[in-house]
């Protein structure tokens, strides 16, 4: 698991980014880690990662120190950032030379993940892909290594469509016991029905941090023609044809399902009212 | 402490390889255009008569331009966005990071280079044989000149490997002018020490040495002993200037830049 107490950073003294963030994180999720422009999502996989150092404060993953970026740590950790950089060699070469540091890597399932998204490229140069074909590579090479903890930062943007469904099975068919993946996105269409439970990190503070079915037990999300006078409403979003509204569950509104993108607009506009809520106050 | 966390023979092989696959393109480029030019000079001083020992200057320029030159580029990935949070997160240890590089860039290329131009120097005094009948002595990578060029290009390596470290862009150059003004510093500071502390040899900003040393001591109405004990100085301070720019040359100027290469990539971020 992931342990995070009272971490600091900023990049100036004048604007802290996060100031005493405390987090727990599970094995065997997917957590969906979701924000606005800047508010700190690549600076905190990097922390986590061990890329970047913290000002104060203490972080475990796994029971490591990412910080002390020991190769035992970094063997368990696939970190695919959002822009990618390979280096400029054969796909072939490339695996003799990179995967002898991940004692679990399995070719057979390179292969496999290859084969799914149609990635037939082995005697190509990598810095000679599109960028999608090397999303696909690295996604597939990441997964290969049968990491314990995933990092996957904007994973869908260069995919193809049929890619980005290929990736969802491929991520969720991943999801172990004895993992954590974290995804980072706004695009979070791609991702629907794959990450739970979300993270929202607004101001260098994480506002949101619940599973699904914690959300649905206490929150309607529900799409109605025209907005009922007798409701208490928590948040609500006029679209073609009617309004997306959230509710206490106890309103009696059905639940019509959860839209990613509306949760994320709730929870950043009426952050307040959601954490009574989850709280059950 | 587990040891399988700082040092594996086996992993720092593996970083080695990841290294030489893919920087070789640009030794085996440098080396085409050195070896290319080293025939064309080669044979234009032949046609011109000279015939002295031109494959020794060739192979120094050959090594230090070339090495310190590669050598600044070694941690290029280290400081591009997108290279560096695969360099960084490459489970490797620093320390072996840092080894690894010291190995390939100083006596690795040193042994290719040397092995590369012994070849080169032959095939062009064949050439030169069979065109100008006139020829210069071929490479041989032995005698002490050859090794000390040698340790010198293993010192200066450690420094551009430091520089390479340190420095996100220009880092060739940047090294260079790190270097005149070290070097401009360091005289400063040590005119000024000898000045302080061995002002009796020195005569305004003269050093007075030797004899000239013990015949103002003689004009001085010194005595025999402290003609004995001023010349015993001068030589004891002799040994001593050497021996510390022994210990600095091939001690601490290496193991400093090497120790630098390492907190440097403990402390840098993505």
């Amino acid at each position: 698991m992931i342990n995070i107490s009272g971490i600091n950073f900023s990049y100036s003294k004048k604007r802290p980014l996060f100031n005493d963030l405390d987090l727990k994180m599970e094995k065997g999720n997917i957590y969906g880690l979701l924000g606005k422009n800047g508010a700190g999502k690549t600076t905190f996989l990097k922390i986590i990662s061990g890329l970047r150092y913290a000002n104060s404060g203490d972080i475990k993953v796994f029971g490591q120190n990412p910080a002390e970026r020991k190769p035992s740590f970094f063997n368990e950790l696939c970190f695919i950032p959002e822009n990618l950089y390979v280096p400029p060699l054969k796909v072939s070469v490339y695996i003799k030379l990179y995967s002898p540091f991940y004692p679990d890597f399995s070719k057979k399932k390179f292969n496999k993940y290859c084969d799914a998204f149609e990635l037939d490229v082995e005697n190509r140069k990598l810095n000679e892909l599109s960028q999608g074909q090397k999303k696909k590579f690295l996604l597939s090479f990441g997964m290969a290594t049968q990491a314990k903890f995933l990092i996957l930062d904007e994973p869908t943007n260069g995919l193809d469509i049929p890619s980005k469904s290929i990736f969802r099975k491929l991520v969720a068919s991943l999801a172990t016991e004895d993992k954590i993946i974290i995804i980072s996105t706004h695009q979070v269409r791609d991702v629907e029905n794959l990450i739970d439970p979300i993270l929202i990190l607004e101001n260098g503070k994480i506002i949101f941090n619940h599973s699904i079915s914690e959300l649905t037990e206490k929150i309607s999300f529900s799409f109605v023609p025209s907005l009922p006078d007798d409701i208490k409403l928590i948040h609500k979003e006029k679209i073609m044809g009617g309004y997306m509204i959230a509710t206490p569950s106890k309103s009696g509104v059905d639940h019509t399902g959860i839209d990613l993108e509306f949760l994320f607009n709730t929870v950043v506009s009426s952050g307040d009212k959601i954490s009574r809520i989850m709280e059950g106050k | 402490m587990n040891t399988q966390d700082y040092f594996v023979p086996a992993r720092l092989l593996n970083y080695m390889k990841i290294d030489i696959f893919t920087k070789s393109r640009l030794w085996l480029i440098g080396a085409a255009v050195f070896g290319g030019m080293s025939l064309l000079i080669s044979g234009f001083t032949a046609l011109g008569g000279n015939t002295g020992n031109f494959h020794f200057y060739y192979y120094g320029v050959f090594l230090f331009l070339g090495g310190l030159y590669t050598t600044s580029r070694a941690y290029s990935e280290m400081h591009l966005g997108e290279a560096s949070y695969s360099y960084i997160s490459l489970p490797a240890s620093t320390l072996e990071k840092t080894i690894g590089k010291v190995l390939i860039y100083g006596l690795g290329y040193a042994l290719f280079v040397t092995v590369f131009y012994t070849g080169v120097s032959i095939f062009s005094e064949f050439l030169n044989g069979i065109f100008f009948s006139r020829t210069h002595p071929v490479f041989k990578p032995f005698g002490y000149n050859f090794w000390l060029m040698l340790s010198i290009f293993i010192v200066f390596q450690t420094i551009f490997l430091m520089g390479s470290a340190w420095f996100k862009s220009f880092s060739f150059i940047k090294t260079l002018l790190f270097l005149i003004l070290l070097s401009f510093l360091t005289f400063i500071v040590v005119i000024v020490a000898f000045k302080l502390i061995f002002w009796s040899f020195f005569d305004g900003w003269n050093l007075n040495r030797g004899l000239d040393s013990l015949l103002i001591n003689l004009q001085k109405g010194g005595t025999i002993q402290k003609m004995v004990d001023a010349k015993r100085n001068i030589e004891s301070f002799d040994e001593v200037f050497k021996y510390i720019w022994k210990v600095f040359m091939w001690g601490l100027l290496p193991l400093g830049g090497i120790a630098s290469v390492y907190f440097k990539l403990k402390e840098t971020e993505v």
